[in-house]
């Protein structure tokens, strides 16, 4: 799947754009603050039905405008998808192949994206819902069935910590709660095992995108850490038995606290240099950014295996900090069949790259070839 | 808007918006509607919501809804009265009703279990259902709970509270809708209908 044609109105710094991409590279090259991720946003948008730089739509609408307009023109195999959106007025317009739909929410899926921002140095410096987050948000379009799985699971959550706040405040009715441990333990281990499952599938991936990244000096491993503390081979009965025991254990803690402790609401993904260092605690900045950016590729291999079709690569301003053998290493590893959107300050002639590709020009709010 | 109407139309305005999925717009062309009805017509639908309300009550053994307590369910001595079938509200007692399959007694909880609005189960009508079971002779529980995260909760709270009273409990299947296509079947119910798969 790759987009041929996007337009953009009204949105962020963008008055009115319409461009054709190539379906492989796209190099977005421009001064700082002048629209490039800005036009990665709006890619984002369109696939994803949200931004990945703020909940409130009403920041995307340009200044002054009243409303701003977003379509896409995607195709495989001769089999072209139309994607529109728009906010006006704070009503929202969704339009899948012209048909409307009225949550945005039906635009997920559709197009798979993988999304790189320097903010995603975050998934492995920052705390563990960072890494949650991350998983979360690749599981779902890796496995369709992951956000439903996920979201009976939060319901359960909630529901469940709803009853633990008013035993807290003195109500009593203990055989309820087991009701609902036992919901959140059906509900809560798919969500453990899918994640294991996926770690354990991109594991090759991710350590031969580190390992091209840093001279072949380095490995990388990602853990799946719950208290439950399943076995070698991820089993759903084994994260069951895990889950139950680890809630039994903490079941007088949550009551004094009033708040569900155990689950994969809490859960760790520890990420390992060298098999011992935790990148998160040891890593310098550069060996950080490098594995968050090795973790969003391997998802695109991820996604690529299991929906039988690549998603769509966005890479935001990913060459600035890295010095010219990663670079060059990087675009090696962009030859896979991806179509890519990377966005650059540098001069589109430094980058090194055989295959078809375009290069745009971004300039206040521009965006024309170059 | 509403200052532009007179007052009996504001007021039959706002008071039709009051109801479930109806909003200001539609509130409009109702209350306009009824304004246009021949005056019988308007009379006839006032005193049917007004007869409804005052005649209607939930029957005292099962909670269903009736102008008469007990309903004629529970007064029926055709039907079966050792199999009990439990569902969350009236509308769900008259489906089962018109599948004409069940002739045992039903059992009316007004609701599911739900902690985020404060529903435990004191809230429903469990109390009622314990008595019924232990003075009634009932050989079997059928749990008819929707099959979504509420129902099931209330569904095994209620097993694990009828099954030491040494009484038959049993649910719905849950699978594949009739004439539906098995490629359009999300994941879950496809996984509990294999669960469930029947010998042929």
């Amino acid at each position: 799947m790759y987009l041929e044609k996007i337009r953009i109105d009204n949105f962020r710094n963008y008055t009115s754009a319409e461009v054709e991409l190539s379906p492989r590279l796209n190099i977005l090259w421009g001064k700082n603050g002048q629209g490039k991720t800005n036009f990665l946003e709006a890619v984002a948008f369109l696939t994803l039905g949200r931004s990945f730089r703020t909940r409130r739509d009403e920041e995307l609408i340009k200044d002054a405008a009243e409303g701003f307009y977003l379509k896409g023109e995607f195709t495989e195999d001769g089999e072209d998808l139309t994607l529109e959106v728009g906010n006006d007025l704070n009503r929202v317009l969704v339009k899948i192949n012209g048909v409307a739909y009225k949550s945005k929410r039906e635009l997920f899926g559709r197009v798979r994206t993988v999304i790189f921002t320097p903010d995603d140095l975050q998934i492995v410096k920052g705390g563990p819902e960072k890494r949650r987050e991350f998983l979360d948000l690749y599981l779902a379009q890796a496995y369709p069935a992951y956000r439903e799985v996920y979201l009976r699971f939060y319901r359960a959550l909630y529901q469940r910590n709803a009853l633990l706040k008013r035993l807290k405040e003195g109500a009593r009715n203990l055989n309820q709660l087991e009701i609902w441990s036992q919901r959140i333990v059906e509900e809560g281990s798919r969500v453990i095992l899918y994640r294991q499952q996926a770690l354990a599938e991109i594991s090759p991936w991710l350590n031969q995108y580190h390992r091209a990244m840093s001279n072949q000096q380095e490995s990388l491993r990602c853990i799946y850490r719950s208290p439950g503390e399943a076995a070698q081979e991820p089993d759903l009965k084994q994260i069951e038995d895990g889950f139950c025991r680890a809630l039994h254990r903490r079941a007088d803690e949550e009551l004094r606290r009033g708040y569900t402790l155990v689950g994969p609401h809490r859960d760790e993904m520890q990420i390992l240099l060298n098999d011992r260092w935790e990148l998160r605690v040891y890593g310098s900045q550069g060996q950080q950014r490098t594995a968050a950016l090795a973790l969003k590729l391997a998802m695109v291999d991820l996604i690529e295996k299991t929906q039988g079709t690549a998603p769509l690569l966005l890479l935001d301003d990913v060459f600035s900090e890295f010095d010219d053998s990663r670079k060059q290493e990087l675009l090696q590893l962009l030859t896979v069949g991806t179509q890519t959107l990377i966005s650059t300050t540098e001069l589109k002639e430094e980058i090194a790259f055989e295959g078809p590709r375009k290069t745009f020009k971004v300039e206040k709010g521009v965006i024309s070839s170059a | 808007m509403m200052n532009y109407y007179p007052k009996p139309m504001s007021r039959l305005i706002k008071e039709l918006a009051k109801l479930p999925g109806i909003g200001p717009k539609t509130a409009q062309r109702l209350a306009f509607y009824l304004f246009e009805l021949p005056r019988d017509e308007v009379v006839g639908l006032a005193t049917a919501m007004v007869e409804a309300k005052d005649s209607l009550k939930f029957c005292a053994i099962c909670g269903h809804l009736t102008d008469e307590s007990p309903c004629r369910v529970c007064q029926d001595t055709t039907r079966d009265h050792h199999l009990l079938c439990v569902v969350e509200e009236p509308k769900d007692v008259i489906a089962l009703e018109k599948t004409r399959e069940f002739r045992g007694m039903y059992h009316v909880l007004h609701g599911a279990l739900s902690p985020l609005e404060g529903i435990g189960p004191e809230e429903l009508n469990i109390k009622q259902l314990l008595n019924r079971l232990q003075t009634e002779e009932i050989n079997e529980v059928i749990l008819a709970c929707d099959p979504d995260l509420e129902g099931e909760a209330t569904a095994l709270y209620l097993a694990r509270i009828i099954k030491p009273l040494q009484i038959k409990v049993t649910r719905l299947a849950r699978g594949l809708p009739i004439g539906g296509d098995l490629e359009y079947i999300d994941e879950v119910t496809l996984g509990k209908a294999i669960e469930g798969r029947q010998e042929l």
